[in-house]
């Protein structure tokens, strides 16, 4: 015997018993024809083996033969199932069974209670208390049971049992049980079959089909009976009964000794009667008759006595009313019946519905009722569904000239009978076949076909002629339809296969528009698109969609022709970029395509410099690129690009040893990519317009978010073929900054100012929304998208300026220490010395931190203007930041600045302010929501808070020990802690700042930032404190930059 | 389709004519897990298309009593099938 059979035998005997694991049952089903075999080949030898003992003589023959018997039972059980599956083309069905030798709950039906009990195959329990135990643990009622006499199983044991009416288990049967979670362990296949029963029971409750009657039961005396309303099941499955009847565990009757489908209608019927009667006990309800003499006072009791609860009448009278009441219901109640189909037709051309009534005619085939109700084999049947039917919807029964069941309907009644009176048809058991509908509302826009003049002008100055139409999903109307739509008393059309109804205010919009641009016949490829992004306005607020041929259709369709799996590891590009990082360089090709410009509006800290060092890679060769950035991130540029993509040839263009205005052409000659800052650019603006750039590039973009500030007209003047703006706040301060960048990157295209702002739909994040993917592209850190594939953290490097002022008291102070050191003790020279430096830390970050004036702060500092803008962004955001100094007193003045810049209240926490004050301050930030900012000492509120409020954090200067800047950061990085944080380091170039920054970058240790090799500072001459302390002139960003 | 047995039909079991226990712990085919159930909309149609009850007198009173009855129950056992967590997700286009 081979493994295979081997297992396929141990899996068709599990199988058999019911228990087969899930491996068992994936093997069986992978082979139905294999597993049938087996059984035949076990149900052979079982046999055999049956032939075999039945000869055998003595007292263990009937134990044995009865073995078998019962192997041999299963056996052929589990073989007809299979044949019954086949033949049925449905799932095989793998029998279940509890298993042997363990006690489950198990339930019995008798006679509208269920009767628990726990045992398995060969074992009971027989305490009543272990089977309350029991029924606790599983979630079963708390009252309602009473002790049941014990249930005798046909192996002689005897289980202790306890019993509840039906109507007091029905939140435990449908909602514990039949809603899944009666597939715990220890509840048996019986319980979970009366709640799935019971579910049954509930569904057609919930559909109505339910139907009153009135139970009798006579008295011994002849005279009077008993009467009780009692609701029955109507139209039920029959085919569901058949299954469930089937699926009926043995335990489920071993009281009533009943035939499975006997029980399952039980069931069925007691659940439906127990709802019903519950909802009749909430109506208020008439009295009942104090006598009940006649037909007439049983009918009122009838009534009164909805709940349930029974009456007595005469005999007479009470049976002539429940004679009438069954044969009210007969035609529905029980197993559900053929019925009468209900079609209609689709429109003709005077938009007309055609309405039919099917019935089954003598062959089994559908015909219309007049003619089925003389050829049917059950011509009352169908009289009385007729009758139904026509109660029902007795449109019907409309005076017309055509047959019985034939009728026409106007749009109206046919929308009607689609919507409303179709599913009323079908719940009272009539079949409806109507054409597909939506009740949908279709999305309504405008339509602009395109077809160019033949005139020769190409891209956006392209003359195309144009036709208006309005488009309400698939359907497409010309003013002619649509006038004639919004005339009916319900506009439907037939949109994707389906019938929809027209919005009558959406038409009626629809009919203005259009009236409104018929005039409109020929336009540049510039007005098409500012039509298509919804510049021009829409009456939808969706722009205009566009069919045709010519620039803008050209353009629309690269737009959306991105790829289905952006490129993330573009070729030249040393590392990865992130799913919209790639989505962003596959709209930079789509750009560079279409010679558009456009803004790369990723929110800070997405990556938008890798992206765009990746587009300017994969465009090397085209001619070199100018950036132009802000001072303090062109160190950035320049350290990502030779990191990135350092195959691409860059040249920093700035400071006093930058190139020449004679020199810029031969510098630019060989590069790929020229890096400068704005203040630069502006000065050589006449040298850097000599020559068409590929491409230019403005980071930071905010900058020239008023238009006509020097900046903004300035660089207009450099010429290139197409432009790009990036920036995390492509709206800071309403759709005016939007124009300015946009009007930047495509001059003219985007229309005047008042016309944007006054017809881009909707306000902030909304309005981006129509030239997304366009004009724009716009991610956000709240997208979830782009938040799953954010690290946790961010650490930015920002290089800052150094204003004339710090530059000049910055020498001072080197020049003061140089003659101070020459002639004193070493002590004495070396407390100088770190006096000093302490002292030049203060001048990088504001002239005020070394001398505390009297001046205002603004202006005087490059690390000052760079936290503004940072901060400016985060605002922007609506989120919050922290800001940490080692300068407590210096905080303090800044908090008091920002504050006033802002006009938010900015506090700053630090050691000289009692407990209470600094608690509450935190407790403040902590739980403020929006945009904030809290100013810290690095000493005072470096460790210990939890300041997960803000995902942003400044370290405005440097601290020697890298693990004290790390818990400063910590304050929001940390546990608690669900977005991503943004760190900024403030560092100013060509300084003792910058220096400060190498040792915390651990490639230098504070000993050597003076003086390799030495042990001490005391050792440093004056050249060598002029090197170590100095500025450096290659290295600094001077303010005039900023 | 598979053909059926032939052996299985002309066994004989010893003591063929005594009847045999019950064995009420055979195993029987899987009960399949329930649809979702979609309440009606108007849940008191079947009852109004057999019309009043036959009740003299007392027709249109009875009926208004029973339909009343039904919309209840209908709400009863929506609220069932809602706990149990089998109410349908109502889709505005069904196929």
């Amino acid at each position: 015997m081979t493994d295979r059979t081997r297992a396929l035998e141990s899996a068709a005997w599990a199988a058999a018993e019911g228990i087969a694991t899930a491996d068992q049952r994936s093997l069986l089903e992978a082979d139905p024809v294999a597993w049938r075999l087996t059984l035949e080949r076990l149900m052979d030898e079982t046999e055999d083996a049956l032939d075999s003992v039945s000869g055998i003589e003595g007292p263990e023959r009937a134990q044995v033969v009865g073995d078998f018997e019962a192997e041999l039972d299963r056996l052929e059980a589990a073989y007809d199932l299979i044949n019954r599956s086949a033949s049925a083309g449905t799932e095989v069905l793998i029998p279940t069974a509890d298993p042997t030798g363990e006690v489950r709950l198990q339930a019995s039906w008798e006679g509208g209670s269920i009767v628990v009990w726990a045992g398995g195959p060969d074992v009971v329990a027989n305490k009543n208390e272990e089977l309350a135990d029991r029924l606790e643990s599983l979630g079963g009622p708390k009252l309602g049971w009473a002790v049941h006499s014990d249930v005798s199983l046909p192996n002689g044991l005897r289980a202790a049992a306890l019993s509840i009416p039906v109507e007091e288990a029905l939140g435990w049967l449908v909602v514990a049980v039949g809603g899944g979670k009666g597939d715990e362990d220890g509840v048996g296949a019986s319980v979970r079959w009366l709640g799935r029963v019971a579910v049954s029971a509930v569904r057609l409750v919930a559909r109505g089909d339910l139907v009153p009657g009135l139970r009798t039961h006579r008295h011994s005396d002849g005279k009077v009976m008993d009467l009780n309303v009692r609701w029955s099941p109507a139209r039920v499955d029959d085919a569901e009964v058949t299954r469930l009847a089937a699926a009926m565990p043995g335990p489920v009757s071993v009281l009533s000794r009943k035939e499975p489908r006997v029980v399952t209608l039980e069931v069925l019927g007691s659940v439906v009667d127990a709802i019903a009667l519950e909802a009749a006990e909430k109506l208020e309800r008439p009295a009942t008759p104090p006598v009940i003499r006649n037909a007439a006072d049983v009918g009122e009791a009838f009534i009164a006595r909805l709940d349930g609860a029974p009456f007595t009448a005469p005999i007479p009278a009470g049976a002539e009313v429940s004679k009438r009441l069954d044969g009210w219901v007969n035609g529905v109640v029980g197993v559900a019946k053929t019925t009468l189909v209900v079609l209609l037709d689709p429109p003709d051309r005077g938009d007309a519905w055609f309405l039919q009534v099917l019935g089954l005619g003598a062959e089994g085939g559908l015909l219309p009722i007049e003619q089925a109700l003389t050829d049917s084999k059950k011509t009352q049947h169908l009289a009385d569904e007729m009758v139904r039917l026509e109660r029902l919807y007795d449109t019907l029964r409309r005076a017309g000239g055509l047959r019985r069941g034939q009728v026409y309907l106007s749009q109206d009644e046919a929308w009607e009978l689609m919507t409303v009176i179709g599913p009323t048809l079908e719940v009272a058991g009539f079949e409806v076949r109507v054409p597909a509908l939506s009740r949908r509302k279709p999305g309504a826009a405008l339509r602009l076909f395109v077809e160019p003049s033949g005139e020769r002008v190409v891209g956006a100055n392209q003359l195309s002629d144009v036709r208006w139409s309005a488009v309400f999903g698939d359907v497409e109307l010309t003013a002619a339809d649509v006038a004639r739509l919004a005339a009916e008393a319900r506009p439907l059309v037939q949109s994707h296969g389906r019938w929809v109804e027209l919005d009558r205010v959406d038409l009626k919009e629809a009919a203005a528009a259009l009236a409104e641009r018929a005039s409109s016949t020929r336009m540049t490829g510039a007005e098409i698109l500012r039509h298509v992004v919804g510049l021009e306005g829409t009456p939808f607020g969706t722009g205009v969609t566009v069919e045709g041929s010519g620039w803008v259709s050209d353009l629309l369709e690269r737009a959306s022709a991105a790829p289905a799996s952006p490129v993330t590891k573009p070729e030249g590009f040393h590392g990865e970029l992130r799913s919209y990082q790639a989505e962003a360089l596959g709209w930079l090709d789509f750009l560079d395509a279409v010679e558009l410009g456009g803004c790369l509006a990723l929110d800070m800290g997405l990556g938008k410099t890798p992206t765009v060092l990746a587009h300017l890679r994969r465009t090397i060769g085209q001619g070199p690129s100018l950036v132009i950035a802000p001072p303090a991130v062109v160190g950035n540029w320049a350290a990502e690009a030779a990191r990135f993509v350092p195959d691409l040839k860059v040249v920093v263009h700035h400071g006093a040893s930058r190139a020449s205005a004679e020199d810029l052409a031969a510098e630019v000659a060989d590069a790929d990519v020229v890096i400068t800052t704005y203040g630069t650019a502006v000065r050589d603006v006449e040298a850097l317009e000599q020559r068409t750039w590929d491409r230019l590039v403005l980071d930071e973009a905010q900058a020239i978010k008023n238009h006509t500030n020097e900046t903004a007209q300035q660089l207009r003047r450099i010429p290139a073929r197409t432009r790009l703006a990036l920036t995390g706040t492509p709206i800071e301060n309403g759709l005016g900054d939007l124009w300015s960048i946009l009007d930047f990157t495509n001059p003219g295209l985007v229309g005047p100012r008042s016309t944007f702002i006054a017809q881009l739909a909707g306000e902030g994040e909304q309005a981006l929304r129509a030239l997304n993917g366009i004009l724009v592209f716009r991610r956000t850190k709240t997208e979830p998208a782009v938040a799953a594939e954010l690290p946790d953290r961010i650490d930015e490097l920002d290089h800052c300026t150094m204003t004339a002022e710090q530059i000049g008291l910055y020498q001072a102070v080197l020049d003061g220490l140089v003659a101070q050191a020459s002639g004193v003790e070493r002590e004495a020279k070396q407390g100088a010395i770190l006096a000093a430096i302490t002292a030049l830390k203060q001048i990088c970050n504001h002239p005020w931190n070394y001398q505390q004036d009297d001046k205002p702060l603004a202006g005087r500092s490059g690390k000052l203007n760079r936290l503004e803008e940072v901060m400016e962004q985060v605002f922007e955001s609506n989120e919050r930041i922290l800001i940490f100094t080692q300068f407590a007193t210096w905080g303090v003045r800044l908090a008091a600045h920002l504050t006033e810049v802002s006009g938010r209240t900015i506090p700053c926490y630090h050691g000289g302010l009692a407990r209470g004050a600094r608690d509450t301050m935190i407790k403040e930030f902590q739980d403020g929501t929006g945009a904030g900012a809290i100013v810290l000492s690095l000493k005072a509120g470096g460790t210990g808070l939890n300041l997960t409020a803000a995902n942003h954090v400044v370290l405005y200067d440097r601290w020697w020990n890298p693990a004290v800047e790390d818990q400063a950061r910590d304050r929001a990085w940390r546990i608690g802690q669900t977005r991503t944080v943004l760190s900024h380091r403030l560092v100013c170039p060509g300084t003792v700042d910058e220096r400060v920054e190498e040792v915390v970058g651990g490639k230098r240790r504070i000993a050597d930032l003076v003086l390799p090799k030495s042990s001490s500072l005391a050792d440093l001459d004056a050249d060598q404190l002029r090197t170590a302390l100095g500025l450096r002139p290659d290295q600094l960003l001077a303010a005039d930059d900023i | 389709m598979a053909a059926p047995r032939k052996r299985s039909a002309q066994r004989k079991r010893g003591g063929a004519q005594k009847a045999k226990p019950v064995d009420i712990w055979r195993p029987v085919p899987p009960v399949p897990d329930p649809e979702p159930i979609q309440p009606a909309a108007d849940p008191s149609a079947l009852l109004r298309s057999i019309g009043a009850p036959p009740l003299r007198g007392r027709s249109d009173m009875a009926e208004a009593y029973l339909l009343a009855v039904v919309e209840r129950a209908a709400g009863l056992a929506t609220a069932l099938a809602a706990a149990a967590g089998l109410l349908a997700e109502p889709d505005p286009d069904p196929d």
